[in-house]
Parts: structure tokens; sequence; C-alpha cells
């Protein structure tokens, strides 16, 4: 029961501070685009080009886990994926006639970021704020597996199975299942949600 | 033609009109209509439930921990204990 909070708090926390930190990075390069496009993705993948476990186990080594950060470093390896996702749409958007429309009528670059070009995005940054909850919970339970998540007294599903690994080759199944099920069943129903959003926003799968 | 120009004047969102497109995917967003999403929805309900309104139920000492009891099985103490716990959650 303790385990769940800790893992879903720190899941829909790290959603939303993914979906901000990757929109906001996102939506600038994709708005500018040339050389600061180049340079800011330069940048992302830089970062999606190293292993995010052993990325992770290097900084939590290096600092004092707590819920801020463990919050904090699992943003810094999820907000990649969100920024790319949101530059490409934005790239789509930027040359539409309205974002031209809104431009020739003098509004500013902030404001067309802001009120035209973020809001159009939205459905793709809701999608991928789902899954990204199902994958930071995975992530912090494969942390705490390694004894690197939060320090006793709190409880989450990734140590309650480090812990009962040891027991399960002599028959205590019911300290093992029970946070693996867990696990599981959090997965894969976020994972359901993300699905169900992404075809309800998908024109071509919507039930006409 | 009067059918053309009644389409026109129906009210809906104008293309690009950032408040017209929230409020369309807002319509959208009907997570609930689909199977999947009914399943997903109604599986972090239940999660959402046991981990957040779980403990106002059932107590557990989670500092003070009895290593000797850790392994005991489901309902062994009694049926009150059912993760094999004593009523002090040791």
């Amino acid at each position: 029961m303790l385990g769940g909070q800790s893992s879903l708090e720190l899941g829909l926390a790290v959603s939303v501070a993914t979906a901000i930190v990757g929109t906001v990075y996102g939506a600038i390069a994709g708005y500018l685009g040339g050389f600061v496009d180049a340079l800011m993705m330069r940048v992302v993948d830089t970062f999606l080009a190293i292993p995010s476990l052993v990325f992770l186990l290097i900084l939590v080594n290096l600092f004092t886990p707590n819920m801020w950060t463990i919050i904090a470093l699992l943003t810094m390896l999820s907000w990649l994926a969100t920024s790319r996702l949101v530059r490409g749409e934005v790239l789509t958007l930027r040359t539409r006639e309205y974002v031209q429309a809104a431009r020739v009528m003098g509004s500013g670059s902030t404001r067309i970021v802001r009120r035209h070009l973020v809001p159009n995005a939205a459905g793709v940054i809701a999608v991928n704020a789902t899954f990204t909850i199902a994958d930071a919970i995975l992530l912090y339970a494969a942390l705490s597996f390694l004894g690197l998540g939060l320090p006793p007294p709190h409880a989450d599903w990734g140590t309650m199975l480090s812990n009962g690994l040891n027991y399960l080759f002599d028959g205590y199944w019911w300290i093992v299942y029970p946070p693996a099920v867990m696990l599981i069943l959090t997965v894969v129903a976020f994972n359901l949600i993300g699905d169900a959003v992404r075809d309800s926003l998908d024109v071509r799968l919507r039930r006409r | 033609m009067a059918a053309g120009e009644a389409a026109l004047r129906q009210p809906g969102p104008v293309p690009g009109d950032s408040r017209g497109r929230l409020a369309n995917l807002r319509g959208r967003m009907s997570v609930a209509g689909s199977r999947g999403g009914q399943v997903g929805i109604g599986l972090v309900v239940a999660i959402v439930a046991f981990s957040f309104l779980g403990p106002l139920v059932y107590h557990t000492n989670q500092v003070t921990v009895q290593l000797g009891l850790a392994t005991l099985p489901p309902g062994t103490r009694s049926a009150r204990t059912p993760p094999g716990m004593t009523l002090s959650g040791g």
C-alpha cells in the first residue's frame, strides 16, 4: 500500500515535470529552427545516446537520494523524447496559415508559441505524458531494485521485489508476487490509458 | 444551397483558433469511450484507492519490523493480518 504511494506520486510528478521541460525546450527549438534548432537537438541526441540506466546510476551516486532528487533525475532522462515529439509537431504547425496570420498581425514569438503552437500540440503532449508515468514508475522500480531508491522507512515496489527475491526460491511467493503484480497492473493501466488517449485524438482511428 | 449555408453557419471550432482547438480536443478525448481506456481508468482508480485509502483502514508500522514474522504467509497469525504481519504491522 505504502509502496504504491511513492511510485504513483513519483510517476505523476515526473510526468508533469517532463511535459513542462520537454514542451518548452521542443517548442523553442521547433519555432526558432535553423542553427538554434540544430544545436538544441544535438544536445538531446547526445543525452539520448547514453544508456538511461547507466546514466541514472551515475547520477544517483552523485546526489543524496530523496523524493525530489529522484524526481529531478528521472525528469532529466525523460524530457528528451518529449522535446523531440513537441519539436516535430511545432515544426509542422509553424508553417500553418493561422501562425503566419498571427505573425503578420504583429504577435510576438512568445505569444505565437504560447497561444497557437503549444495548445495545438496538446494532444501529442498528453499522450506522451501518460506513457511517461508508466516509464517513470518502471525506471524508479528498477532503481529501487538495485538498492538506489529512497532509503527506509520509505517503501516502494522495487525495494520490496529486491528484498523478496532472496526468499522466492524458498517458496515465499507472497513476498514477491504482490509488488510484482501491482507494478505490472499499474504500468499496463497507464499504457492502456495512453493508447486510449492516442486513439481518441487520432482522426483515422476514431469511429465515425 | 440552403443546407450549405446552414452548415457554414454552424458554430464550431475555427481552424487554428487555440481555444476552439482545445475545446475540440476535450471533446475528442473521450478516453472512457474505449474498452482499453475504461479498463485502464478502472485499474488506476483501484490502485490509487488501494495505495492511498488502504493505509487509512489497515495500519502498519513501517519503522519497527519484526524479522521473525516477516516471512509468515498470509493469514498465519490471524484472519485480520492478511499480509503475514502482526496487528501492529510488524
